[in-house]
């Protein structure tokens, strides 16, 4: 074919034009890189030990390894569920206060950091303990040495014979290099710190992502893909376009009524990720302003909540969740094993009747505000309207989602929503919303105790405490029951629903296990890109 | 064309009202601009006889649905009626779009014509404010006092005026400089006419068209600043419909229901578009200095 200078020109035209369009770079090598694409600004942290945005959990994920974890794609519900990871074997003692580990040999760390030992993990713990961001879940922590370099002891002051999930399986527990912090520096390492996992570091841009490698000296399978990034895309449309496009193969739903449907029909081939229950979404009452120290508004508010509507309109994502467990969790509730008077079932006009009883015959007009995050805001606009049904009008104002954070652990909000992932270990809930430890003060020194539960009504402490000290996992299930069920009396807090966390993936990528429940964050190891 | 019209009817010195009415209604494009305006307006006042639906009913049963003979828009995210929405925010946004240029021209004229008139060190105090407010866009200073008063139907208002008296105010002192040198302001100050009657009788009334002529091509800014602030997520607060944050709850379902953002931006452009033929009609009309 001859060419013209007319169609030259037109090439070079069309050529520069689509230059321009493609943002991310043209897919050179098919196979070679998954893509992932997460649901905020850019990536804040990469040192585990740091309590940073979901987000930046992915990466970690990837990047660092507990001493034992559940199997991929779970939570481990019971100690039996454990799988080696760092540790080759671990025994606790008969009253489940001294934990040994037995460490795996020759495991590697990244940036040719040497050997992991038992140094390291003793370093990780303290860190954990010592200068972490969430102090509080290694309080019960009493020493952790080492006997010999393959071999950690950790020593607690309670029993507790859920350690492995609680603590262990935590992120602020990946086990870290000591000597490559000490050569870095407390600067970089917020950054970049050093693991042991399938992947490592190649990049931290703050603007766009991390960009992840397989690491050659893992001590297990290579990882299946050789790169990995993990990128950050706040826009929501802009996210779901990356997909449909194929600029990304995997994104962070967009967890809002409707959207898995409206998806589907724009790709039936997509496949959605979903962790069972995922978040827990709970309502906070701040029991310190009114009218929300009367519980009989609170009944009335619990009465006026659709849970099953609630559930509905965030199908497939959604679930019901009654108390602060969802109920197919550890002290988790189903609606009729509630007795009678604490099930607050769905009824307008009993909600309408206690607000009548609680001085407020014409309904009463409150303030609070939300974060503008899809799966908080569309679950409040849906509580917005149940309660406008009952004459209750909720003034909320819908704000970014770190200012929204950050006000509500000053103590600023009233009627507070609250979404997080928990293991099914119900006491670390209790802990963080229930306990006195746990109150949320006016400096932010507090913790995510919002309905200030505990001080304004005393009583849970003990309790929680006896759950502290129970020896026997039955024993501590019924304790949890018993402060679910003393939580449905005074109503500081209820549940709101569940909500899973969900990524939509390209059917080209294979995870290599099923999601079926745990963090918000899932390995990527045994994932494949299939060319087309 | 709009010069050799002005120049024909000279002669009869026709009022000023005569001249919007032959500009409102001489030219197509005016006309069609004051009709579609006319509706708007139409349909903001009557919101609850022409609205279909409740406009924050919620009905999770038909969430994102398309148009249909039940709902003429589609439902949104939340199973709510997109025409109803649409039609409950014509009346947001054609109140801001009024009140806020109104409160505007109020208090910026009363600021221009004290510093205008007074001079010294009020005309300098002033000036600076103005000058200073003056250094930053409408919209950025629109979001910079929303972000500190919070969202709410009075806020707004308070911050759209706030983002508009300096224009107003610039405006104001620099026709009341010159109104104030004419023979006839004169002879007021010389038979001792108080300083407020001379304010309110010779100056106001004389400095009036350009104010006008502002007034009416703000209107488009401030339905535009709302839809911004209410997208951004500081105006008009949800579930309250507003055309701004229908486009920005439909962009979370961009791919469930395009009608909400389809029929909003629809709305906005139209009525921007006509407040901007209809303001720069009258500005034409009405303002001396643009007339060619």
């Amino acid at each position: 074919m001859a060419m013209n200078r007319r169609h030259f020109l037109e090439l070079g035209v069309a050529t520069s034009a689509l230059a321009m369009v493609g943002g991310l770079p043209a897919r050179a090598q098919e196979g070679d890189t998954i893509r992932i694409a997460l649901s905020a600004s850019g990536p804040r942290a990469l040192d585990p030990n740091i309590i940073t945005q979901g987000p930046d959990n992915w990466a970690m994920e990837q990047m660092f390894e507990p001493l034992v974890r559940p199997p991929d794609g779970q939570f481990g519900t019971t100690p039996d569920d454990f799988e080696p990871a760092l540790a080759t074997s671990w025994e606790s003692s008969d009253d489940a206060k001294v934990w040994t580990f037995h460490l795996r040999e020759g495991v590697q760390f990244h940036g040719g950091y040497g050997t992991m030992t038992a140094d390291d993990v003793i370093y990780s713990f303290e860190r954990a303990r010592f200068v972490g961001g969430r102090k509080t879940l290694y309080a019960n922590v009493a020493d952790v040495s080492a006997p010999d370099p393959a071999t950690v002891v950790v020593t607690l002051n309670d029993p507790d014979p859920l350690f492995l999930g609680s603590s262990v399986y935590s992120p602020q527990a990946f086990v870290v290099s000591r000597k490559a912090h000490e050569e870095i520096g407390e600067e970089a390492w917020a950054t970049g710190a050093v693991g042991t996992g399938p992947y490592q570091l190649d990049r931290f841009d703050a603007e766009s992502g991390v960009y992840l490698s397989a690491f050659p000296d893992y001590w297990d399978e290579a990882a299946r893909t050789p790169k990995l990034e993990v990128l950050y895309i706040a826009d929501t449309t802009a996210r779901t376009l990356a997909l449909l496009s194929g600029n990304v193969d995997m994104i962070e739903a967009v967890r809002s009524p409707g959207w898995v449907d409206s998806m589907l029909q724009r790709d039936p081939s997509l496949l959605f990720d979903m962790t069972v229950p995922g978040s827990f979404n709970t309502l906070h009452f701040n029991l310190t302003r009114a009218p929300f120290d009367n519980l009989l508004v609170r009944k009335a508010i619990a009465h006026a909540i659709d849970r099953e509507a609630v559930a509905q309109a965030m199908a497939p994502m959604g679930g019901v969740m009654y108390g602060l467990e969802p109920p197919d969790f550890p002290a988790g509730f189903d609606i009729e094993e509630y007795p009678e008077d604490l099930r607050y079932e769905y009824d307008p006009d009993k909600a309408r009747a206690l607000l009548a009883e609680a001085g407020y015959p014409d309904g009463l007009t409150f303030s609070n505000y939300i974060s503008q995050r899809e799966d908080y805001s569309s679950s409040m606009l849906i509580v917005q309207e149940l309660l406008r049904a009952v004459g209750i009008t909720m003034n909320m104002q819908i704000i970014d989602h770190t200012a929204f954070h950050a006000d509500n652990r000053t103590d600023k909000n009233t009627l507070i929503m609250h979404a997080s992932s928990y293991p099914p270990i119900p006491l670390q809930l209790y802990l963080d919303y229930l306990s006195t430890a746990s109150e949320v003060k006016a400096d932010g020194t507090g913790g995510s105790n919002y309905s200030h539960y505990g001080v304004a009504i005393p009583g849970v402490d003990d309790l929680i405490a006896k759950a502290g000290a129970a020896t026997s996992f039955d024993d501590y299930l019924a304790i949890c029951e018993q402060i679910d069920l003393q939580v449905r009396r005074d109503l500081p807090v209820m549940g709101l629903g569940t909500l899973s966390y969900t990524i939509a993936r390209s059917p080209r990528v294979d995870l290599g296990y099923e999601v079926k429940s745990g963090y918000a964050r899932w390995r990527l190891h045994k994932a494949t890109l299939a060319t087309l | 064309m709009i010069a050799e019209e002005t120049a024909r009817v000279l002669p009869a010195e026709p009022s000023a009202l005569e001249k919007v009415r032959k500009i409102l209604f001489g030219r197509l494009d005016t006309m069609l601009a004051t009709g579609i305006i006319v509706v708007f307006v139409l349909i903001a006042v009557l919101a609850p006889f022409l609205a279909p639906y409740d406009p924050l009913a919620q009905s999770i049963l038909k969430i994102n649905r398309l148009p249909s003979s039940e709902n003429w828009l589609g439902t949104d995210q939340f199973g709510r009626d997109v025409l109803s929405r649409l039609i409950y925010g014509s009346r947001n946004s054609l109140l801001f779009g009024f009140i806020s240029p109104v409160l505007a021209a109020i208090f910026g004229t009363l600021l221009g014509v004290i510093a205008g008139y007074f001079g010294g060190i009020i005309d300098r105090l002033i000036s600076r404010v103005i000058d200073l407010l003056l250094a930053f866009p409408e919209l950025l200073l629109a979001i910079l006092i929303a972000a500190v008063l919070g969202g709410g139907f009075w806020n707004i208002i308070a911050v759209i005026t706030v983002a508009f008296i300096p224009g107003f105010a610039r405006v104001a002192r620099a026709q009341t400089l010159s109104v104030k040198q004419e023979p006839y302001v004169e002879a007021a100050i010389a038979v001792g006419v108080r300083t407020p009657i001379i304010i309110v009788r010779h100056i106001i009334p004389n400095i009036m068209a350009p104010i006008v002529a502002l007034m009416t091509l703000w209107v488009a800014s401030a339905i535009r600043i709302e839809a911004s602030l209410s997208f951004l997520g500081i105006g008009t607060r949800a579930p309250n419909p507003s055309w701004g944050n229908i486009i920005r709850d439909g962009l979370n379902s961009l791919f469930g229901s395009p009608w909400p953002i389809i029929g909003a931006g629809v709305a906005i452009t139209l009525v921007v578009l006509s407040f901007n033929l209809v303001g720069d009609a009258i500005r034409d009309a009405l303002d001396p200095s643009t007339a060619r």
